[in-house]
């Protein structure tokens, strides 16, 4: 047979820790680094954002495409073949760590406005945007690598899984001869 | 706008830096001319040293986070980042040891790339999180 007619065999996409580590490690040295440059602008337009209403959804969506990207971009490196089930898993995984990194945010704001009308205390009515510097440099870098910390653990889970499988078969069917 | 340079976590970065992977590379440099030893940080740290260094780190940010004036909430779920990032690098280590220690075949290659990449999240994380700490720290003076 020709050779360019047959087709390319693809393994599986397997991830590796490492991957995602550089891109999170590289993301949040750019975080520092705007932080020194910009040292009030960028906190205040992170605050704009927040106040403005679209901060969770223009992160979420962000985390999502550069997740998606970056694993896309794995397999193609490794030639193994893109499963569209990791690529939904990493994409849910994604979205539950950015509302649990709002879940944070609303309570600290909460909590801020609470402090402020309830207690009487001269603190700010609303989270300041030096919190929302902290909890978004956790929310980018966690948004990041945790997808495929879980992604790797439940492969692994799987492919234990499947390999105890055969083996505990084989062992039945020798005790039953 | 003049751009803030946060000098202690540099320094603080210099010195872990210094103290994890310069002192102990210059150790067996200075070895080289009487031993005839491979220098190369990749032979010095093939066995997943650095990820083990990079747990090392976590704990001591995460130490040093905990001693700030921060929201507790932050302080824990920083923590959590950090640790998990230390664990995953040392657990680089960790599988190398295993693998020796069950007379299999080592992966130097990929115990070096996956220790040489955590070390940088780690490192990265540690010192986002200190120039954070000078910053609400100044802000909030």
């Amino acid at each position: 047979m020709n050779q360019t007619m047959t087709p390319k065999r693809l393994s599986p996409a397997k991830v590796r820790l490492s991957d995602s580590a550089v891109l999170a490690g590289a993301i949040s040295l750019a975080f520092a680094a705007a932080l020194m440059i910009f040292p009030h602008a960028f906190p205040d337009s992170l605050r704009r954002m927040f106040d403005g209403g679209y901060f969770f959804r223009t992160l979420g969506v962000s985390l999502v495409i550069t997740n998606e990207i970056l694993f896309l971009l794995i397999c193609n490196r490794r030639s193994q073949k893109p499963n569209p089930l990791t690529l939904g898993y990493i994409a849910f995984l994604t979205i539950t760590l950015v509302f649990v990194f709002r879940m944070f945010v609303v309570f600290a704001d909460e909590q801020a406005q609470i402090s402020h009308v309830l207690l009487h205390m001269s603190g700010r009515s609303a989270i300041g945007s030096e919190e929302l510097l902290l909890y978004t440099h956790l929310g980018i870098v966690s948004g990041i690598f945790f997808p495929y910390v879980l992604v790797r653990l439940t492969q692994d889970y799987v492919s234990r899984k499947d390999s105890v499988e055969p083996e505990a078969k084989a062992q039945g069917a020798a005790l039953g001869q | 706008m003049h751009p803030w340079i946060p000098t202690e976590a540099l320094w603080w970065l210099a010195l872990y830096g210094g103290c994890g992977v310069l002192v102990p590379w210059l150790l067996r440099w200075t070895q080289k001319g009487r031993n005839g030893l491979d220098t190369s940080p990749r032979k010095l740290f093939q066995r997943g040293e650095l990820g083990l260094f990079g747990l090392f780190l976590a704990i001591s940010a995460a130490l040093d986070l905990q001693r700030s004036a921060l929201p507790t909430q932050f302080i824990v779920a920083n923590a959590v980042v950090l640790g998990v990032s230390g664990l995953m690098a040392g657990g680089a280590w960790l599988e190398d040891y295993s693998r020796w220690e069950q007379g299999l075949a080592s992966q130097d290659e990929r115990t070096w790339v996956d220790s040489r990449k955590l070390l940088f999240l780690v490192l990265s994380i540690a010192f986002t999180t200190e120039v954070l700490l000078a910053h609400s720290a100044e802000a909030w003076r």
